[in-house]
C-alpha cells in the first residue's frame, strides 16, 4: 500500500503524460505543421515537475527521518540488550569471585585461630621449650636524666646552600 | 494417510467417480491442472529416458507410470476439501495443543519453569564474630554441609559412587555401600562437610547426591571463653553467655533472594535486593583479654587439680571503667561440642551462685566503718580471741593455736584476719547504719553485668538485722548474707577504683573491620561514688599489709605493691547452719596499691585437705594472673630497687614512687635496672 502511494508520489506525472501534449500545444491540430521539431517552436515547462505539494514532501521527510530514527533504535536497542546481558554476566562472575575471596577470608581467620590456640596449648604441655614471660623476666629502662643546660649550637649545620645542579 | 508405496489405487476411483460437468465448471483450476500434468508428462518422459524405459522390456514400467500421469493430471474439488479439511484439521489439533499447553497445563509448566529458571540464592550471611579486647576471634561461622544420597536416582552403580566418594570422605567404599543399601533415598552419609570437601563432592558430578548448606558456629579457642561467649544451639539460638545475652547484635536476618538464571547457569542480578552484597563487617568486641584468659585457666586448672575441688573461678577487672580483663570458670566445656557437656556447665556461676563472703568482706566493712568515722585507721582493739554474741560464740580461725591476741590495730585485724576484732569494729556503728551501708554498696541487688541469668545477693530483712545483734556480728567477718562471686569484684572495686561503685562488664561494643566502633553500651558515665577516696586508699594500704605480712604473702610479686585478702568461709547447708566439711576459700587482690588498675579474684569451692585456705588455694591463682597482668600491659615495678638512689628522672615514669614515704618495707627489685 504504502509502495504504491509512494511511486504515485514520485512519478505523478506517468498518468498525466499521455494527455499533456494535447493541452501543451493547440497548434498540433494543424494539418500544415508536419514536423514537431520545428524551429520556432517555443520550449515548455513540463507541469509535471512541479506539482508535488508539500504535504507530500513533508511526508517523505518524516519517512526518511523515521527509517533513520528506526534504524538507530533497533541499533541501541540490540546494544542494550547486549549490554544487559553481558553485564548480568559479568555480574554473575563476579559474584562467584566475591563469594570466593570471603570463603577465603573466613578460613584465613579461623585457621588463624585454630593455630593460634594450637600453639598456645602446646606451650602449657610439659616438656615445651616456651617459658612463661614473669615480671622478674622484665627489664624497665629509666629515661636519662638531662644533660643540664649544655648550650646547643646556633647556628644548626645546614646543608649547602647550593642545590645540587642534577643527579 | 496417504500410502505411499500405492498412490494410485486412492487416486484413481476418484478421478473417475468425478462427473464431466464439473471439471468443466471451474476453467482456472482447470488451467492449473493442465499446466500441472504437462508439466510431470515431461518430467515423467526425462526419467523413463533417464532410466531406459523406452526400452520394449520396460513396457510394464511405462504404464505404471502413465497410470500415475492420468491420476494427477486429472484435478478434483474432492480432493481439494480433503487437503483443506487435514490442514483445517490439523490446525485445529494444534489450537487444541496450544490451548492445552496454554490454559489447561500452564499452572504447571510455569512452575517447572520458574525451578528451572530460578534460583534461590542463600547467602551464607554468617552471625557476627565475636573478638576479644586485642583481636583474637572467640566465634565466628563458618558454613558446613550434610551430604545426603538418594539412591533411587542413581545413575551409576551403588558400588561406582561409593568409590568415588570414599576418598573424599575420609571412609572405606565398604562402609558407604553399607549405608547406601539401607535406605531408596534420603540416606544421611556425612555431617558438617567443609566447604572444600562440598567442592570436590559437586566436581564428581554423581546423579543422586545431595548437599545441604548450614551455619556452624566455631569457637576457635575452645574451653578458653566458653563461660563468657557461651555457645549457639544448633538452631543458631545463642544459649548461653554473649550469644545469649547479646542476640540482637550477633545476629544478622537472613533473606533468601530469588533469581533468576540464565542458559548457561549464570544468575542474573536484575531482580536483587538493594545491599544484598553488603553485608557489614562488623564484629562484638569483648573486653575479655585471651592471653590474660589463658593464664588464668591454667593456673585454676592446675589449683583445682590439686586441692580436688568441686569448681572454681578467676574474675579480673579493670578499675578504670569495670570491664571484666578475664573470666574463666572451671570446670568448663567446649562450646563447639556443647552437647557432650554436662548442662550444669552453662550456667556461669560467678553469676549464678550465691555464697557467704568470709573474710574477703572484710576490707568493706573496715571502709564502712572508716567513711561514717565510726573508728579510726590508727584505732586499737582488743582482740580476745572468741566471744559470745547473743549466746552465740564467735572466735577467731586460729582460737586454738593463738588464743587471745590482745591490743591489735585495725590493720593487723585485716592481717591475721580476726573475726573478733571485726565484730569489735562493727559494734561502733548503729546497726540501722550499717544496715543502710550494706544496702549503699549494692548488697542484695545484681550488679547489672552484661552476661545473662544473673542473680542477686541476699541480705536479711532490715527488722531481723536490727533488732539482732548476732547477725551484725557475723556480717562484721563476712556471714549471714551471701553475694556472688562478680558482686565481690564489684565490690572490691569500689576500694580500688577510689570509692566508685563500677559496673562490670564483657561487651565493650560493635567494631567495623576498620576499628572504628560502630555501637556501643550506653554505660553510667559518673558511677556512684560510695567511699572517698581517702578511705579507699587507706584500706588498699591495710590490705597491702595483708600481702606484705598476713595471709596473703603467696600473692607477692617482688617490686610491685600488691593488696589483697583471703577468704576462707563456711558454706550453708540446705538444710539451715553450716556444713561440716564444705568451705570456700578465695582470694581478692587490688593492685597496684598506689595506683590500682586491677582487682583480681579467685573463688574456689569445695577444696579438700587440711591446708585448703584461701592463702593456699585461691591467692597462688591470683598471684599467676597477677604476674600476666604485669608482664602483657608492661607495668614498670611499684618500688625502686634499694640500690637505686632516686634520681630526677625518676618522677617522669608514672607510678614510681618512693616506697619508704608509705611506710613499707622496700623489696628490692632485680627487674628495675637503672
Amino acid at each position: 500500500m504504502l509502495v504504491t502511494l509512494m511511486s504515485v508520489a514520485l512519478n505523478p506525472s506517468r498518468r498525466k503524460r499521455p494527455a499533456s501534449p494535447r493541452h501543451v500545444s493547440p497548434r498540433s491540430s494543424d494539418p500544415r505543421r508536419v514536423s514537431l521539431f520545428s524551429p520556432d517552436r517555443q520550449v515548455q515547462r513540463l507541469p509535471a515537475q512541479a506539482s508535488v505539494p508539500a504535504w507530500v514532501r513533508s511526508l517523505l521527510w518524516v519517512q526518511q527521518a523515521s527509517v533513520v530514527a528506526t534504524f538507530g533504535l533497533a541499533g541501541s536497542v540490540l546494544a542494550v540488550y547486549g549490554w544487559t546481558v553481558y553485564s548480568q554476566q559479568v555480574w554473575g562472575k563476579e559474584y562467584q569471585q566475591l563469594e570466593t575471596l570471603r570463603r577465603h577470608e573466613r578460613q584465613l581467620t579461623t585457621n588463624k585461630e585454630m593455630l593460634k590456640d594450637q600453639i598456645a596449648k602446646q606451650g602449657n604441655r610439659p616438656g615445651s621449650t616456651l617459658v612463661p614471660q614473669s615480671p622478674d623476666r622484665l627489664i624497665f629502662l629509666r629515661p636519662a636524666p638531662s644533660r643540664g643546660d649544655a648550650p646547643t649550637p646556633l647556628t644548626p649545620p645546614q646543608a649547602s646552600p647550593i642545590a645540587p645542579l642534577g643527579y | 494417510m496417504v500410502k505411499r508405496s500405492k498412490p494410485t489405487n486412492h487416486l484413481r476411483p476418484t478421478q473417475m467417480r468425478l462427473p464431466a460437468s464439473q471439471r468443466g465448471s471451474k476453467p482456472v483450476s482447470a488451467t492449473l491442472a493442465t499446466l500441472l500434468s504437462d508439466l510431470r508428462s515431461r518430467s515423467s518422459r526425462l526419467a523413463t529416458n533417464s532410466l531406459g524405459l523406452n526400452r520394449p522390456g520396460n513396457a510394464g514400467m511405462r504404464r505404471l507410470l502413465e497410470r500415475l500421469r492420468t491420476a494427477h493430471a486429472k484435478p478434483s474439488a474432492r480432493r481439494l476439501v480433503m487437503v483443506w479439511a487435514v490442514l483445517l484439521g490439523a490446525m485445529v489439533l494444534l489450537v487444541l495443543n496450544l490451548v492445552r499447553l496454554q490454559v489447561i497445563q500452564a499452572p504447571d509448566l510455569l512452575k517447572q519453569a520458574r525451578s528451572q529458571q530460578t534460583i534461590f540464592l542463600r547467602p551464607f550471611i554468617p552471625r557476627r564474630p565475636i573478638v576479644d579486647r586485642i583481636g583474637n576471634v572467640l566465634a565466628i561461622d563458618q558454613p558446613v554441609y550434610t551430604l545426603y544420597a538418594h539412591p533411587v536416582s542413581f545413575k551409576e552403580p551403588k558400588t561406582t559412587v561409593a568409590e568415588k566418594l570414599a576418598p573424599i570422605l575420609g571412609k572405606s567404599a565398604g562402609e558407604l555401600l553399607r549405608k547406601l543399601d539401607t535406605a531408596e533415598s534420603g540416606i544421611r552419609l556425612e555431617v558438617a562437610l567443609s566447604e572444600n570437601t562440598a567442592d570436590r563432592l559437586l566436581n564428581l558430578q554423581i546423579d543422586g547426591i545431595d548437599l545441604a548448606q548450614q551455619q556452624q558456629r566455631l569457637y576457635p579457642q575452645q574451653h578458653l571463653t566458653a563461660d563468657v561467649v557461651g555457645y549457639v544451639d544448633v538452631d543458631q539460638q545463642g544459649q548461653a553467655g554473649i550469644e545469649h545475652s547479646h542476640k540482637n547484635l550477633l545476629q544478622r536476618s537472613i533473606k533468601s533472594v530469588r533469581l533468576s538464571r540464565t542458559g548457561l547457569g549464570s544468575m542474573m542480578p536484575d531482580r536483587i535486593p538493594g545491599g544484598f552484597l553488603h553485608i557489614d563487617n562488623l564484629h562484638l568486641q569483648l573486653t575479655v583479654d585471651s592471653r590474660v584468659q589463658r593464664t588464668a585457666q591454667s593456673a585454676l586448672q592446675q589449683q583445682v587439680k590439686k586441692y580436688g575441688a568441686k569448681r572454681g573461678v578467676v574474675l579480673v577487672m579493670d578499675v578504670a571503667d569495670g570491664a571484666l580483663r578475664s573470666l574463666v570458670s572451671e570446670p568448663s566445656y567446649d562450646p563447639n561440642e556443647y552437647y557432650k557437656a554436662n548442662v550444669e556447665r552453662f550456667k556461669n556461676w560467678a553469676m549464678t551462685d550465691l555464697y557467704e563472703p568470709g573474710s574477703t568482706f572484710k576490707p568493706l566493712n573496715v571502709a564502712i566503718a572508716l567513711e561514717t568515722k565510726a573508728i579510726r585507721p590508727d584505732q586499737i582493739f582488743n582482740d580476745e580471741g572468741s566471744i559470745y554474741v547473743d549466746q552465740w560464740p564467735i572466735q577467731n580461725f586460729d582460737y586454738s593455736t593463738a588464743g587471745a591476741r590482745g591490743a591489735t590495730s585495725v590493720t593487723q585485724i585485716l592481717e591475721r584476719s580476726s573475726n573478733v576484732g571485726m565484730v569489735h569494729i562493727m559494734q561502733q556503728m548503729q546497726r540501722d547504719n550499717y544496715y543502710n551501708w550494706l544496702q549503699k554498696i549494692g548488697l542484695g541487688q545484681p550488679t547489672g553485668i552484661d552476661l545473662p541469668f544473673e542473680i542477686a545477693g541476699q541480705l536479711k530483712d532490715r527488722k531481723t538485722f536490727t533488732e539482732s545483734a548476732i547477725d551484725a556480728a557475723t556480717s562484721a567477718f563476712g556471714q549471714g548474707f551471701s553475694l556472688t562471686p562478680i558482686q565481690l569484684v564489684q565490690l572490691h572495686g569500689i576500694l580500688a577504683s577510689g570509692g566508685k561503685l563500677l559496673t562490670p562488664h564483657v561487651v565493650q561494643g560493635l567494631y567495623d573491620e576498620a576499628g572504628h566502633p560502630y555501637w556501643q553500651p550506653v554505660r553510667q558515665t559518673q558511677p556512684q561514688q560510695i567511699f572517698s577516696p581517702q578511705t579507699a586508699q587507706t584500706v588498699l594500704q591495710m590490705m597491702e599489709s595483708v600481702v606484705q605480712k598476713g595471709s596473703g604473702k603467696a600473692a607477692q610479686v617482688p617490686g610491685y605493691r600488691i593488696a589483697g585478702k583471703t577468704g576462707t568461709a563456711q558454706k550453708a547447708s540446705a538444710s539451715g547452719g553450716y556444713q561440716e566439711n564444705a568451705k570456700i576459700t578465695s582470694f581478692v587482690s587490688i593492685f597496684p596499691v598506689e595506683n590500682p588498675r586491677y582487682v583480681v579474684a579467685a573463688v574456689i569451692d569445695e577444696p579438700k585437705g587440711e591446708d585448703a585456705f584461701g592463702s593456699t588455694v585461691a591467692a597462688p591463682i591470683v598471684k599467676a594472673v597477677i604476674d600476666a597482668l604485669i608482664t602483657l600491659d608492661q607495668m614498670p615495678p611499684s618500688q625502686p630497687a634499694a640500690t637505686v638512689a632516686p634520681s630526677p628522672g625518676a618522677s617522669a615514669i608514672e607510678g614510681l614512687s618512693p616506697a619508704e614515704s608509705l611506710g613499707v618495707e622496700p623489696v628490692p627489685a632485680p627487674s628495675s635496672t637503672p
